[in-house]
Parts: structure tokens; sequence; C-alpha cells
């Protein structure tokens, strides 16, 4: 009978093949170049303290970022726990008779009917990227994941830990705060 | 959120930024165009998020590879090698 071949860990290559790669996995979700480092560093040794669990089942790379994922997932939940919802503005009225209507100072502006045609200019980046700095860790780590690197909203809440609905309720609060930012700081000027 | 036809402004602008990433349903995208349709502010915030979305489609760009740097990844080396003696 033929013998399956599998997958066989080998730990003096692990830098060398696989570091800048977990690195970037690892940079795109937390956006701290500092933990990223800690989180590869961590994954390398609990890759070395569970190799003898290795099946060789699946590939080293794909061992290592199961790992990696994990990692990002604690976390993940640590940022959640220190910091709370409260770092968002509310832009409904939480409950009462009102409950789930505007309020005031929230409501839209009319941008102008410019606004269209100054979308281009290349200095909205430099507000965007400011707007998005101030988002709450988590508002960003799931606005990112869902803009920039276009993944499936599945995909995120698996590697997240998070629900659909908890995705959507991100994903509003971080639309709302970067429209009232880009408003204040782009289009009412 | 409820399943009701009519909705608050809260679940509206949800359902638009769902709307926006083409995950709503068809159902949810009759009962959003009807609170669209009756509300100016939602109308108003619809305009700006379809706007929203041509502007991070423009100015949102995967950044540049990561690496670490050649002195990062021999320390790493080290530490991994310290590790599993």
């Amino acid at each position: 009978m033929a013998e399956k071949t599998n997958h066989v860990l080998d730990s003096s290559k692990w830098v060398e093949m696989y570091a800048d790669f977990l690195y970037n996995y690892a940079i795109t979700r937390v956006d701290n170049s500092e933990l990223a480092k800690d989180l590869v560093q961590e994954t390398f040794f609990s890759g070395l303290k569970a190799a003898k669990n290795f099946k060789g089942l699946a590939s080293e790379r794909t061992w290592l970022v199961s790992i990696l994922k994990r990692k990002i997932i604690d976390q993940y939940r640590k940022m959640n726990s220190t910091k709370g919802k409260a770092e968002v503005s509310v832009n409904f009225y939480e409950d009462g008779p009102k409950k789930g209507r505007w309020i005031e100072e929230m409501v839209p502006q009319h941008w102008g009917n410019e606004a269209e045609n100054q979308i281009e200019n290349e200095e909205l980046k430099g507000t965007l990227e400011g707007c998005i700095e101030k988002l709450p860790q988590k508002y960003k780590t799931v606005f990112l994941l869902k803009n920039v690197e276009m993944y499936e909203t599945e995909e995120i809440c698996n590697e997240l830990g998070i629900t659909a609905s908890n995705l959507w309720v991100i994903i509003h609060r971080a639309r709302h705060q970067l429209r009232k930012c880009l408003e204040d700081n782009w289009f009412a000027k | 959120m409820s399943k009701k036809i009519i909705i608050n402004c809260e679940e509206a602008t949800t359902l638009c930024c769902k709307n926006q990433h083409k995950e709503a349903s068809f159902y949810d995208k009759i009962r959003l165009g009807f609170h669209v349709f009756l509300c100016k502010r939602c109308r108003e915030f619809s305009k700006q998020n379809t706007l929203l979305t041509k502007i991070f489609g423009l100015h949102l760009k995967k950044c540049e590879e990561h690496h670490l740097s050649d002195v990062e990844k021999r320390e790493l080396q080290k530490k991994i090698k310290e590790f599993d003696k």
C-alpha cells in the first residue's frame, strides 16, 4: 500500500520561510507592528510546544497560520474587553419614544452639489486616513478587513469570533463615524 | 433586527450599509426603500453612504507588503532555538 506523504515540521527553517507571511497576515489584522511581531513570535513558540501533536495532515504553513489565527482572535477579544463601545458616538436614541430615531446633532447635513466632484482629490485620501485612525481598534480592524482586504462576512466572523449581526453593527457604526468625520473635515469645509 | 416592514432610522441605516456591501436581501431592500422614500434624513444618509463606498474604492488600497528586517529575523530565529532546547 502506498504510504501517504505526510508533512513534517522543521523549525530551523520557520523564520526564513514563514516569518514575513505570518507577519503580513498579523499586521493587516491587528494594525500594530510591535504587536504583530509578538504574535508571530508567540505563534512559533506555540508551534514548538505543540509540535508533537502535529499530525502532518496540513502543510506546515497552514498549521502555523491556524495557530496565529487563534492568537489574533484572543487578541481581538482582549481589545473588546478593554475598549468598550463607548468610544463611538451614538447616532440614534437608545430608548424612549424616540428609540431608533436620529439624534439631532448627528443628522447628515447636505454636502453641497459639488460633493461628487471632490472625491477624486488626492487630499481626501489623507483626510479619510485620519478619520479611520480615529476609529476604535476593533471597528478599524473589521472595517479594514471588509473594505480593504475585501474579506467575506463569514470569513471575518470566523476569524474574529463574532456573529454576522455583530459585524453589521460594527460596520454600521464605523460608517456613521467616518461619514460624520468626513462631513466635518472635508465636505462642510 | 426585527422582520417588520416598518423600520426605524437606525435599522434603515444598518440595512443601507449592508446594501452598500451587496449583502442586503430582497426583503431588506424593499423595507429600506420604503423607509427612505418617507424619511428625508435617511435619504440624505443613503446618498452619502453611496458616495462613501465610492470614496473607499478610490482611496483605500491594500497597503504594500510588510517585511521583518534581517536583524529581526535573526533575533527571532535565535529565540526559537533557545526555546526549543
